[in-house]
Order: C-alpha cells, then sequence, then structure tokens
C-alpha cells in the first residue's frame, strides 16, 4: 500500500492555472486533527495490545533471598515488604485476565451454584471492552482487584510505563464499576517464594503506591491447561493454612479451569475451609474497594470511551487500507496482465494502408510565445499529407499570435480572441476549422513528424469518437522531472490501455488528442463548466454513443512543471476538474447507451476510487508506516513497503519497456514515497475541500521555459 | 468573466461564497472538536491517579504475629510497641498460631474487624490498643489526612484524590 501512487492519469496543462489567494486552513487544521486522533487511537491500541496470554512463571534460578515469606498477600511495612496470610482454614479463589465474554460467565456461574465468593483480578483494558461484565461479576458479590491495564509484566517495563499500567487499570476499574482498589495481582506472578530481584522491585514499588499485593500460595497452572486432575491437585488444600488459589478466567481456553472448578471447591469444604474474598481473609472488613473519587471515574469514562472508539477507527481504517491494497494489487495485476492484450488490438486497429484524411489540428495558445513557434513548426513538419493548422491565440499578453504571425507558414491559420479559457478557444477553433477529424493540443506540445497520421488512424472505424495519444515528459531534468516522466509513463501507458480495453478511457489529455466533429458537437462541443475540458469532453463524447481508444504509438512530447509550485497548482486544477467532471456525469451510469453506462459503472467509480477516496486515505496509510517503523514494527512495514517498492518498480519498468524508454530513471522511483507522493493526496486533498466548499478557482498561467527535449 | 473558472454553470462553484464559509466553519468546528477529544484523551491518560490508599485499618494485626521488624529499628521515629522478630524468623506464623505475637490494636483500629477469631488475644506486652499504637505503627500516621489514612508509614502524598469514602474508624485521638 505504501507504494501506491495516486493514480497519475492526466495530461498536460491547460493555459491557465489558479493563483493563490487568502489560504483556506480549515482543511489543513482538520486533517491535522484527524491524523492526531488516528495516532492516539493507534498508540492507545498498542498500550492495550499487551494483554498478553495468562501464565505464571516458573520459580527463577536466582530467587530473590529477601523475598517476604509471612504470607502471599505483601504490603509495606515500614519500608520493608511483608506478607501477610490468610487467616487458617479460609481459602480464595482467585481469577486472573478476565473479563472474557465467554468464560467469565461460566466462571460465575459455578461460583453462584456452589454459592463460593471470589476474587477476580481485572486486566484494565479488558474490563473497558466489557464493563457490564465487571458489573456483573461484582453483583454476585464478588471483590474486583487490579490485573495492570495491559498484563503487562511488571518487572520488565520501565518505570514509566509500570506507572501507566497501574494507573490505567485504575481507571479502567474506575470506568467501568466506580470502583477504586487497592488489591493488585502482578501478572505472570505465583507465590512470594518465586519472586526475582526485579519483580520484588515492582511488588516493592507497587505497595509504594499503596497497593496490597496479592500474589498466591496454590498456583494450579491451570494457564497452561495441565488436566483437570492436576489443576485439583495443584490448588487443593494443605493442612489447616490459609490459602490463596491461582486460577485464571481468561486469556485462553478456560474450559479445564472451570471443569476443575467444583472439584478444586469440593476438596477445601471436605477440609473444613470457608470460602472468602482475598481482602476478607486477610482480614479487611471494610473490602479492598472503595468508591472511585469523580475525576478518577471521569477519566474512566473517557478512556473507556476512546479505547472503544479507538478500536473502531483502527479496524474502519485497517479494513479501508486492507481494501485499498487489494484493490491497487488487483488493478496492478490487471494492468500488467492486460497490457500484451492491448497492444495486439490496437495494432489491428491501425492495420492496413493508413488512413489519410483532411486533418484540422487546433492549437489553443495563451501567453505561449516561448513554445508556440516550434510547437507549431513540429505540426506541418509532420508526414500528414493534408492538413490545416489552427492557432487559436486566446488574448495572449507575450505576443504569441505575433510569433505565430511572423512565421507566415502555410496552412497555419490564426485566430485571435478575447482571453475566455481554453475550452472557449477549443469551441472557435471547433467553430473555424474546415475538417471533420480534429487534433486537439496546447500550445508547447512538440509532436513528432509520425504523431497526427498515427493519432488520427483508429478514427477511420465511425464507431470511435476520440483518441488519446501517448503523453510524454520532455524535460526530464531533476527529480521532478523523472518522477513525472515515470508517473506519466506508467499512468498513459499501463492505465489508460486497461481503461482503453474496458472502453472507457476517462480521459483524452489535451495535451494529444483526435475527435471527430460529430462526435464532439453530439457531446455538446467544449464546455467551460469544468477546469479539466479535456476529461470532460471525453466523458461527453462516451455518453453521446462513440468510443474512445488509446493510441501509444502518437507521442506528443509535453513541458511538466518544473516547479514545486507550479505542480501543485497544475493538480491543483486537475484534481478539482476531475472532480467537476465526475460530479457533472455522475448520471452516466442510467445512459442507454453502451458507453455512457459503462462509463458509469466502470469508470466514474474507478476515477473515484483511485483519484479522490485512496488519496484521501493515504495520509492515514502513511501515519500507519510511520507509527508501525517507530513502534518495534519497523520489519515488518520495512517488508510491505519493500514489497510495494519492488512491484511498484517493475511495473514501472514494464510500462517503460512497452513504451521503448530507457529503464535509468527508475532509480528514482522509490524516493517518491517521501515527497511526491504526499505532495499528489495533500494536493487532492485541497481541492476536495475546495470543491465541497464551491470555491471558484481563478485561473493562472503555468511557468513556461521551452526547454521540451524530444528525443532524436 | 473571461479568466475565471466560475461561470456561473461552473460545478461545483458557489458564486457567493456562502456554502465556502458554511463549510470552512464546520471544518473548524471539527477539528476543534476533534482536537479537543485528543486532548481529554491524553489528559486522561497521563493525569495522575490517586489510589485510594486504602486503610488497611487492621493491617498491623494482619501482619504475622512477629511483624513489622522495621519497628524495631532503633533509627524508626516510629513508637516501638510490636514484640518483635523478624517476619522471616517465623515464616511459619499465622496470625492464630502465634496468638501472643499479635498485635492487638486490630480492636482499637477497627473494631468491627473482629470477625476474625484470633485478635481477641491481647497478651502483647507492649502493644495496648493506644491510639498511638494502632494507627501508629507510624507515628506520621495521624497526621496524614484522613484521605490517606493509609498504615502505610512511608505514605507519600497522594496526588489528587484519595478517597476516603469508606472512612475506616481510626483510633487516633482515643
Amino acid at each position: 500500500m505504501v507504494g501506491m501512487a495516486a493514480v497519475p492519469t492526466r495530461r498536460r496543462g491547460a493555459h491557465v492555472e489558479y493563483v493563490a489567494r487568502r489560504p483556506a486552513l480549515a482543511h489543513w487544521f482538520l486533517l491535522v486533527a484527524v491524523l492526531s486522533a488516528l495516532l492516539l487511537a493507534l498508540g492507545l491500541q498498542t498500550l492495550s495490545s499487551g494483554v498478553g496470554g495468562a501464565g505464571t512463571v516458573e520459580p527463577r534460578e536466582r530467587v530473590a533471598a529477601d523475598a517476604p515469606t509471612g504470607g502471599p498477600v505483601l504490603v509495606q511495612d515500614r519500608g520493608r515488604l511483608v506478607g501477610v496470610p490468610m487467616q487458617d482454614r479460609t481459602v480464595a479463589l482467585t481469577f486472573d485476565d478476565g473479563p472474557d465474554a465467554r468464560w467469565t460467565p461460566q466462571v460465575l456461574e459455578v461460583l453462584a451454584r456452589e454459592d463460593v465468593p471470589a476474587t477476580f483480578f481485572v486486566v484494565g483494558a479488558r474490563a473497558v471492552e466489557d464493563p457490564a461484565l465487571v458489573r456483573e461479576v461484582l453483583a454476585d458479590g464478588h471483590e474486583i482487584g487490579e490485573h495492570t491495564w495491559s498484563h503487562a509484566d511488571l518487572s520488565a517495563v520501565p518505570g514509566w510505563r509500570r506507572n501507566l499500567e497501574l494507573s490505567l487499570g485504575q481507571l479502567g476499574l474506575a470506568g467501568s464499576t466506580g470502583l477504586s482498589t487497592s488489591l493488585l495481582r502482578p501478572p505472570y506472578s505465583s507465590s512470594p517464594g518465586t519472586l526475582d530481584a526485579a519483580e520484588l522491585s515492582a511488588a516493592t514499588s507497587a505497595t509504594d503506591a499503596g497497593y496490597l499485593v496479592v500474589l498466591a500460595d496454590r498456583d494450579t497452572k491451570d494457564w497452561s491447561s495441565p488436566g483437570v486432575e492436576q489443576i485439583v491437585a495443584n490448588g487443593g488444600p494443605t493442612g489447616t493454612d490459609g490459602h490463596i488459589v491461582l486460577l485464571h478466567d481468561g486469556g485462553g481456553d478456560r474450559s479445564e479451569t472451570i471443569a476443575a472448578l467444583p472439584a478444586l471447591i469440593e476438596s477445601y469444604r471436605a477440609a473444613g475451609y470457608r470460602f472468602t474474598t482475598v481482602s476478607e481473609g486477610i482480614g479487611l472488613t471494610g473490602g479492598a474497594s472503595r468508591p472511585a473519587a469523580a475525576v478518577p471515574a471521569f477519566q474512566g469514562h473517557v478512556l473507556e470511551f476512546a479505547v472503544h472508539a479507538s478500536s473502531w477507527l483502527v479496524t474502519a481504517v485497517s479494513w479501508a487500507v486492507l481494501g485499498f491494497g487489494l484493490l491497487s494489487l488487483l488493478r496492478t495485476v490487471l494492468v500488467v496482465a492486460l497490457a500484451p492484450h492491448h497492444v495486439r488490438v490496437s495494432a489491428r486497429r491501425v492495420a492496413g494502408e493508413p488512413w489519410l484524411p483532411p486533418v484540422s489540428v487546433l492549437v489553443p495558445a495563451y501567453n505561449e510565445a516561448v513554445g508556440i513557434e516550434r510547437a507549431v513548426r513540429s505540426l506541418v513538419a509532420g508526414d500528414h499529407p493534408d492538413l490545416e493548422v489552427v492557432v487559436i491565440d486566446d488574448g495572449s499578453t507575450d505576443g504569441t499570435a505575433d510569433v505565430v504571425e511572423r512565421l507566415g507558414l502555410p496552412g497555419v491559420r490564426l485566430v485571435r480572441q478575447a482571453n475566455g479559457g481554453k475550452a472557449a478557444a477549443l469551441r472557435t477553433g471547433t467553430r473555424v476549422a474546415s475538417h471533420d477529424v480534429l487534433v486537439m493540443l496546447d500550445g508547447d506540445t512538440v509532436f513528432e513528424p509520425d504523431t497526427i497520421r498515427l493519432l488520427i488512424q483508429p478514427l477511420r472505424d465511425p464507431e470511435v469518437g476520440a483518441v488519446s495519444g501517448n503523453t510524454k515528459v520532455g524535460n526530464r531534468r531533476g527529480l521532478l522531472g523523472r518522477w513525472q516522466h515515470l508517473e506519466y509513463v506508467s499512468g498513459f501507458n499501463l492505465d489508460r490501455r486497461l481503461q482503453d480495453l474496458w472502453g472507457c478511457i476517462t480521459t483524452v489529455p489535451g495535451a494529444a488528442g483526435a475527435f471527430r466533429r460529430q462526435a464532439v458537437e453530439a457531446a455538446g462541443g467544449l464546455s467551460s463548466e469544468t477546469l479539466a475540458e479535456d476529461t470532460d469532453i471525453t466523458m461527453g463524447v462516451l455518453r453521446a454513443g462513440y468510443r474512445v481508444v488509446h493510441e501509444e504509438r502518437a507521442r506528443a512530447w509535453t513541458e511538466a512543471p518544473s516547479s514545486v509550485n507550479d505542480l501543485w497548482r497544475q493538480r491543483y486544477r486537475w484534481s478539482y476538474g476531475t472532480m467537476q467532471c465526475l460530479w457533472k456525469h455522475r448520471h452516466a451510469v442510467l445512459d442507454r447507451g453502451g458507453s455512457g453506462r459503462r462509463l458509469g459503472l466502470i469508470g466514474i467509480p474507478y476515477m473515484l476510487l483511485f483519484q479522490v477516496l485512496l488519496p484521501l486515505l493515504a495520509p492515514a496509510i502513511d501515519l500507519f508506516a510511520l507509527y508501525g517503523l517507530f513502534t518495534g514494527n519497523a520489519q515488518s512495514v520495512l517488508t510491505i513497503w519493500l514489497a510495494f517498492a519492488l512491484l511498484q518498480t517493475a511495473v514501472t519498468a514494464y510500462a517503460l519497456h512497452l513504451d521503448g524508454e530507457r529503464l535509468r530513471p527508475l532509480w528514482s522511483l522509490p524516493l517518491q514515497q517521501v515527497f511526491y507522493r504526499q505532495l499528489i493526496y495533500l494536493v487532492v486533498i485541497q481541492s476536495i475541500a475546495s470543491a465541497v466548499a464551491g470555491a471558484r478557482l481563478p485561473w493562472h498561467k503555468l511557468h513556461r521555459s521551452g526547454d521540451v527535449v524530444v528525443p532524436a | 468573466m473571461s479568466g475565471l473558472s466560475g461561470t456561473p454553470r461552473a460545478v461545483f462553484v458557489d458564486p457567493s461564497g456562502r456554502r465556502g464559509r458554511t463549510v470552512r466553519r464546520v471544518m473548524w468546528t471539527l477539528g476543534l472538536l476533534v482536537g479537543l477529544y485528543c486532548a481529554l484523551v491524553v489528559v486522561a491518560l497521563v493525569l495522575p491517579v490517586g489510589m485510594s490508599r486504602l486503610a488497611v485499618p487492621g493491617l498491623g494485626p494482619l501482619l504475622p504475629g512477629p511483624v513489622a521488624p522495621a519497628l524495631a529499628d532503633p533509627g524508626s521515629d516510629s513508637a516501638p510497641l510490636a514484640p518483635l522478630t523478624t517476619p522471616s524468623a517465623t515464616p511459619s506464623t499465622t496470625p492464630s498460631t502465634t496468638p501472643a505475637a499479635r498485635v492487638s490494636p486490630t480492636q482499637a483500629t477497627v473494631p468491627a474487624a473482629t470477625t476474625e477469631p484470633a485478635p481477641a488475644v491481647v497478651e502483647v506486652p507492649v502493644a495496648t490498643p493506644t491510639p498511638t499504637a494502632a494507627p501508629g505503627r507510624s507515628a506520621e500516621a495521624p497526621g496524614q489526612s484522613a484521605d490517606a489514612p493509609g498504615n502505610d508509614p512511608t505514605a507519600k502524598p497522594v496526588p489528587a484524590s484519595t478517597h476516603a469514602a469508606v472512612p475506616t474508624p481510626r483510633p487516633t485521638k482515643g
């Protein structure tokens, strides 16, 4: 997923672009806020996901020599840990790691049947997930103790985490039950005699905080599923000493525990024991819990809500990411698998003698003085015999029209009009053009000698209404140029082949396209309703019932924005224009014509998914990746990233190969991930915000340097 | 209006700008709400939780008879009151097995706590159920607020709420 850039199926810019106005910050603020919430949700998930399996540790090699021995409940007494025993012939059954929706109710049922009180050491993160169950435990007359927030090994985590585990554990109980408890059972603990130095120190710091650390003296080891009989044997009474029996009601399959419980209870009854809670067993008549104060209770509620919201949010985003990952993968597979088929299909379209009808070439030009001469000369130098070049000067202020006039080339007509935008210029051009085959290009596009001839070939089929040419980046210096080059090649040459096979090419690039006049007129002509007049007219042609095809052999060289600023403006306009077109043609799915319906069923959803929704999700994907990178999942993040980077590189290499390009610029591809991709998705977010707000985009001319290099 | 995309029919464009203002206001509000939510959660996470420092009222008596060796510690500032043996010296001690050793103040501390069999025994040499004795096992205990009626002598001031909601009967001040 990391490797997926926004779909680059786009074409050269138009004349005019927007200028940044009063910067609107609202959507960036919202984006940052939402990403913060997502980050918080991820953090909370990590914090809660320590919830590990149940278990106690076997006595270690070096048991702390000064482990208290008096009894299993450790309290602090003048700076020293002291063990408090249970009263004689009393037994406290304790259940760790719950609540668990499956097992806890079964434990409660057995306890109710036997009429035996017990003490439940509750994992905070689980308590907030199922607060009703904790309340049920309390309602049944049992006691609640804390088992940390996430079942963390208190002796193995750093001090801040230990404090957090304890305090969040409290909050979990405060939120779910409104109580604060003084009983703590450290996860992975067993009896005092098994404490090693680290555990002892963790226990000491817990008692420092005011906890009674409740260990056990009868460890059933039920977490290891040793068998029902073994559990009873491990947990049964010895002598007449009071006991705390360690059992589990969560953290795994507890069926053996539940099966052993009646026999275990019976063994204590037979020995004359009385069942108590832990606090009662050590003589705390008031119990070990108190109503939580208002503030911690509120904190607990906030935490409870946050845990639910976080889990919901992370799950939703994860599914979305997974969904888009699969879709992107599917698209990649389709694109690569079908490309050879397209090569054959498109070769068949132009097979045989060349079709050489008279052609009108429309060159709308607004302040293109730098590149117009070269563009026009490249057109008349073409090998198509019957050609009319119409330059429509859209009210240029830099003398573009004069440049054209001075050329005095035969077959080149100049039309001047007041500035009205590219669509208006093309409308003028369509009106004045003498022929029925129209080729449209940008004022700075440089055609190869055979471009026009190749571009119009598919139009010999009367069903074809428009042909998309292969726009190539002519200025490939610098990273930005290389990135755009790669994006154009894999975007155009692969994605558009796929769209072609589906019969729903959504954009004939403004930089290089051929149209049948009837098709343009049937589509209602070029419209100024959107900023992407090329996408608009393409969709219109489709909806008029014509087919639109891609002719990758017809190459047009264009100047890509060479500064980040210009690139941003260009993409802003593209993205905004695309969304305008999607909206304008949203009813295509209801069309009677086959191509219109295909546009509605495939083309528009495809664009919506990959050009609008995917960029919207992309920041979350990056956040997930970064978060994983810095929180110990670096390896899996890097693996996924590498897999996608390799896939993307392979696909792009294939696209370069199909286009007869050299593979050298491929080295810049992985770098796309750290700047270019973000730029592309942020601009989409910006344009979505503008679209929702109904912003009017003033136009702005791109800077032109005229440094398009056409390889010989 | 040449040069502007905003012909009246332009898709999405709201020439009046009213929609834009509304949308911006909604975005600011949403962002603010989400931000506040984040801040609230972070505060809830990091705000120290004052634990209800349980007055283990009868802790002294709960301890195995020869409790609290520390009490015997000359350096200790507490009233030396208990019969002193180190706990480890009598590992097996349980209240009932060493009744004599029990610190009796239980009675003073938690009158109700006498559900247990042992506390009745009062033959403790030093320990009389004097006020200072019981809680006192930490001399400073009484000084602590009722909020932290801990018998934990090292009791630090507990941050924020400690709930004395269930007032544990304390024998202080006789």
